[in-house]
């Protein structure tokens, strides 16, 4: 009798843990409002990260805001149909290079955005059962057209993760697609990783103040 | 319109134009994308506009940058996007989008008047934010195709249509019906060039950066935007660079992921943006 009723806990829980993992799971629109007021918040409290010192935000996003990428789906999506004919080696030093280039290219936009802009977050709605959603924000600037930045995110295991963010319609990831296309085509998926590779080379030598 | 009745001015550009075409021409193209298929050219023009940008544009609007105080920029860039306002409301009528015109012709009213004469972004403040539109906009949501991406001389990145676009928005700007002076006309739209071109610098890193082809990253830049333009943000997967090649890819590792039809939430009305206003992150 007690092995039934430890069975049935036991099942009880099995259930019972999915469900209130779910209902843990930051919902989209929180998760961009933290992570992005999280970022405003450290920028603009740091007056040498305003002054072009890239290096030290990507430092601070490798350890709080960057769990919430999927680079791996960023890096498909960038390389396009020609994922498939890269080797699983490839496929990995192919995302670890793109990460390197897209958190850069992600702190540099960060640090322009400075305190006379503001971040404004529109309405959002989301049926319960949805996978892939858009959470739009825009950047207000005193005397210029409000910046959209969308970001669309996919439902993990136990978060959401962004995969790519659009800037006035501009994905940052499928706009190197034709790129990485034309270089594959040329060069083969090694010249893929051989020309991220040397683009980070370059960037990460670069003196800081530039 | 002063600009084509110049004609010293146009025959050099004809020329350049031309000398450069014939170089790019002679470039190898191997790899064919379709929406750039004077893509020869087009990378000559790219690399002329460079050179020139380097030793010419940039440095005198580093210049401009340095002697004027930003206040007084800010101010020149207030008074050119109110008069750009004018294009905006045209072009909001002729897509029959009422609410925007009654937005964009407000801001024109607020900002000329309570703005002293479009110094002051008013109405912006107010929450009646600016918006972007122009007639190439309209040309492609009349149904006209936008041709071949074709990047112009000192101006970039465009595609035919726009470039028709182009000559438009000059011809409906009020410099063009006010300002009868040609040297005042000419000068007017140099300190705006120069204006643009300075407030360009923060984004010029962030490309420069980010890009492994410079001309390829800013003509799908140029290409996606004008698209999500013309869809009023909410562009159909598939058209241009959409995520078009992504099911295949996501079939192999995620299978629940290939429904790709996104949301159709639909760009949230002006009154709801304009209500949302309050909800400012500071």
């Amino acid at each position: 009798m007690f092995q039934r009723l430890r069975r049935t806990l036991f099942l009880l829980c099995m259930i019972a843990t999915p469900a209130l993992a779910q209902a843990n799971i930051m919902p989209p629109d929180k998760l961009i409002y933290q992570i992005t007021q999280e970022t405003y918040v450290y920028v603009n409290q740091d007056t040498s990260l305003q002054k072009g010192e890239t290096t030290k935000l990507i430092e601070w996003a490798e350890k709080s805001v960057l769990t919430n990428f999927d680079f791996n789906r960023m890096t498909r999506l960038a390389v396009g149909k020609d994922w498939r004919q890269a080797t699983p080696e490839q496929k990995k030093q192919l995302t670890q290079e793109f990460r390197r280039l897209l958190t850069r290219t992600y702190a540099n936009a960060f640090i322009s955005v400075n305190k006379n802009q503001t971040i404004e977050y529109k309405p959002f709605k989301m049926a319960g059962d949805e996978h892939e959603v858009v959470v739009k924000t825009m950047i207000v600037k005193p005397g210029a057209k409000p910046l959209d930045v969308n970001f669309s995110l996919e439902k993990g295991a136990d978060s959401w993760k962004i995969y790519d963010i659009t800037v006035a319609g501009v994905s940052l990831i499928t706009n190197y697609r034709e790129s990485f296309s034309q270089e594959v085509h040329t060069n083969g998926v090694d010249g893929l990783i051989k020309m991220l590779i040397d683009k980070n080379r370059q960037l990460e030598q670069k003196p800081k103040a530039s | 319109m002063p600009l084509l009745n110049n004609t010293p001015f146009k025959r050099w550009l004809v020329g350049a134009v031309l000398a450069i075409g014939l170089v790019g021409g002679a470039v190898a193209e191997e790899y064919n994308n379709p929406r750039d298929p004077w893509e020869g050219y087009n990378r000559g023009m790219f690399a002329f506009n460079e050179a020139v940008d380097k030793v010419l544009i940039k440095p005198v609007a580093q210049g401009y940058e340095f002697i004027i105080p930003e206040p007084i920029r800010i101010l020149v860039t207030n008074v050119f996007s109110n008069l750009s306002d004018v294009v905006i409301g045209i072009n909001d009528l002729l897509q029959g989008r009422g609410e925007q015109a009654f937005n964009d012709f407000g801001r024109v009213l607020i900002n000329t008047t309570l703005g002293f004469g479009g110094l002051f972004d008013v109405a912006g403040n107010a929450g009646w934010y600016k918006s972007e539109n122009d007639f190439g906009v309209t040309f492609g949501r009349w149904g006209i195709q936008p041709g071949p991406y074709f990047v112009l001389p000192i101006v970039g990145p465009n595609d035919v249509r726009d470039t028709f676009g182009l000559v438009a928005n000059v011809a409906a700007n009020p410099l063009t019906f006010v300002v009868k002076d040609p040297v005042a006309y000419y000068t007017a739209w140099g300190v705006n060039f120069i204006n643009l071109r300075a407030n360009l610098f923060p984004a010029e890193k962030i490309i420069e950066e980010a890009a492994t082809d410079k001309y390829s990253y800013l003509r799908d830049a140029y290409l996606q935007n004008r698209l999500n333009l013309i869809y009023d943000g909410e562009p159909p997967p598939g058209l241009g660079e959409g995520e078009d090649d992504t099911d295949d890819i996501d079939k192999t590792s995620k299978p629940g992921a290939t429904e790709k039809q996104p949301q159709k939430t639909s760009a949230a009305p002006e009154s709801e943006k304009l209500a949302d206003a309050g909800a400012s992150a500071q």
